[in-house]
């Protein structure tokens, strides 16, 4: 049997062991099953083996319609109609007027980008999409970072241009190719914030990352990338190096908690106290004042922010800030400590 | 129109057309579905509740997408997925990764009040799903994505084609694999 006939016999087979396969499909199969007999065979064990995987789902414990209608409240109204309205609106001013340019009317189209969620027949981006999903899943990297990049080069205005440049910024980070990934999360923000401004949680990601990059770029992303340098070694000294020579960044506060990883193995990381003495224990291998510092830092920041004990939190803040690199941001911590809206 | 024998088409349509408590009433059909099916993606209970009520915000805030071509179902499948993924891509990037929960069969332990062969069945369906879950982390997240949705779901190959955006021809290959490596990570339970 050649190599299209059993790939197509084997996709036959799988959708055979869960619904029923019309005429044409069901004989074209069963002529396969009778000319393979170890294909018969695989398909008995599959069989088997489906029935033995339980299908029951995990219960929803709880109603989710009041948390959702009371955030559906809070955020700001989505003008369902108002939008399509004013969308309506904007078509007719810009054929009428033909004053407003192409960035306008992308501002006044309020659903500039329904992403991959929306209708995907529309999209001649949504397939590319499909196809770059596919090419990561090979771990060619490369390939999906082209298809996107092309993508929302070729269709800028597509429904789906702003996800595709959400992947790619996405990618490219993902991926250490930080110039391009800065460069896309600017893009993306500019561009296509109707991506973000829909997604709470996406906004909030994005604005970190982008703030990370935008520090590194100051180094030519030398800290990033002596970040991933050390996650791929085994040596928390490389760590410790970060602490040093990129103290009071952000790259710094990741190296803590890898480190504190690195340094307590099986750590729980929603457990805070054990946290906190998985950064003890990264602290008390350090032999620089300044990466000392920088992990009590962050240290005053674990107290502070989830075991809200704000005199350990105190403590750790004036340690930290007995260092000149970091006395800034670790008197700030400790002004944040006296104002009471933070409690 | 009778909300609770409407049909979710039906519901979908009236919310397009203004009609707030047509929302309650597909929240109330699916939200255990769409929690069911990102803890299947996420592996993660509260991550899933996280997705699942963001992907009823968003079915609401978006319903104007939802085309009548198309069954709801699919649609709001799509939006879980979506956000799932989004979810994963963010917690690889979080300063620290969270942790399963252990499964509650297993975490909250023996009812004194309870026949011990039915808390022996129930611990034994716990490890069971736990192994299933662990089984599920070593599919690609399409392959994931077909398989939940096919054997827990129960979609149809061409619904799941639909929520994917891509041919029924892809789904047949990625559940095949997925069924494949799944079967070869629970040969243990499978050969017991």
């Amino acid at each position: 049997m050649n190599w299209w006939n059993r790939k197509k016999l084997t996709g036959l087979l799988a959708q055979s062991l869960y619904e029923e396969l019309d005429g044409d499909d069901r004989r074209a199969l069963e002529r396969g099953l009778d000319a393979d007999p170890e294909l018969r065979a695989e398909a008995e064990a599959l069989s088997q083996f489906i029935d033995a995987i339980p299908r029951e789902q995990p219960e929803l414990e709880r109603d989710l319609l009041p948390a959702v209608r009371a955030r559906l409240a809070d955020e700001s109204p989505q003008p369902r109609y108002g939008g399509l309205r004013v969308a309506v609106a904007a078509v007719a001013c810009v054929a009428a007027l033909g004053l407003f340019g192409y960035g306008m009317w992308n501002t006044l189209t309020l659903d500039t980008d329904p992403g991959a969620d929306g209708p995907v027949l529309a999209s001649s981006v949504a397939p590319l999409l499909v196809e770059a999903e596919t090419a990561v899943e090979q771990r060619n990297y490369t390939r999906a970072f082209e298809i996107l990049d092309m993508a929302v080069a070729e269709y800028p205005r597509d429904a789906s241009a702003g996800e595709a440049q959400y992947r790619l910024a996405s990618l490219a980070f993902e991926q250490g190719r930080y110039p391009e990934a800065f460069e896309a999360y600017t893009k993306l923000k500019s561009e296509y914030h109707g991506v973000l401004d829909a997604d709470p949680a996406r906004e909030a990601e994005v604005a970190e990352a982008r703030d990370l990059l935008e520090e590194a770029n100051r180094v030519s992303y030398a800290s990033l990338h002596a970040l991933d340098v050390a996650r791929r070694g085994r040596d928390l000294a490389q760590f410790e190096e970060i602490l040093v020579d990129y103290a009071a960044t952000k790259v710094a506060e990741l190296a803590v908690y890898d480190m504190a990883k690195r340094a307590s193995d099986g750590l729980d990381p929603a457990d805070s106290s054990a946290c906190v003495e998985a950064m003890k224990t990264a602290r008390d291998r350090c032999s620089s004042p300044v990466a000392v510092a920088g992990i009590n830092f962050e240290l005053g920041n674990v107290y502070r922010d989830r075991v809200r004990d704000f005199e350990l939190a105190g403590e750790h803040y004036r340690k930290a800030a007995e260092v000149p690199v970091l006395a800034q941001r670790a008197n700030d911590a400790l002004a944040s400590l006296a104002r009471p809206v933070s409690r | 129109m009778n909300l609770t024998t409407a049909t979710d088409e039906e519901l979908a349509l009236a919310l397009k057309a203004g009609q707030d408590p047509a929302f309650d009433e597909l929240t109330r059909r699916h939200q255990g579905r769409v929690y069911a099916v990102a803890y299947r993606l996420t592996s993660n209970r509260e991550d899933a509740l996280d997705v699942a009520q963001d992907v009823l915000v968003k079915a609401y805030q978006k319903i104007e997408m939802w085309q009548p071509t198309s069954g709801f179902v699919p649609w709001l499948m799509r939006l879980t997925r979506n956000q799932a993924i989004d979810l994963l891509r963010r917690r690889k990037r979080r300063r620290c990764e969270p942790l399963d929960e252990a499964d509650p069969a297993v975490r909250d332990g023996v009812s004194s009040e309870r026949d011990l062969s039915d808390t022996e069945r129930q611990v034994r369906a716990g490890e069971i799903d736990a192994r299933v879950q662990q089984a599920l982390g070593v599919l690609s997240p399409a392959q994931r994505v077909v398989f939940v949705l096919r054997h827990y779901e129960g979609l149809q190959l061409a619904e799941i084609a639909e929520v994917r955006g891509c041919t029924v021809g892809s789904v047949k290959v990625h559940l095949f694999r997925a069924l494949k490596k799944m079967q070869v990570e629970l040969r243990d339970l499978h050969d017991s």
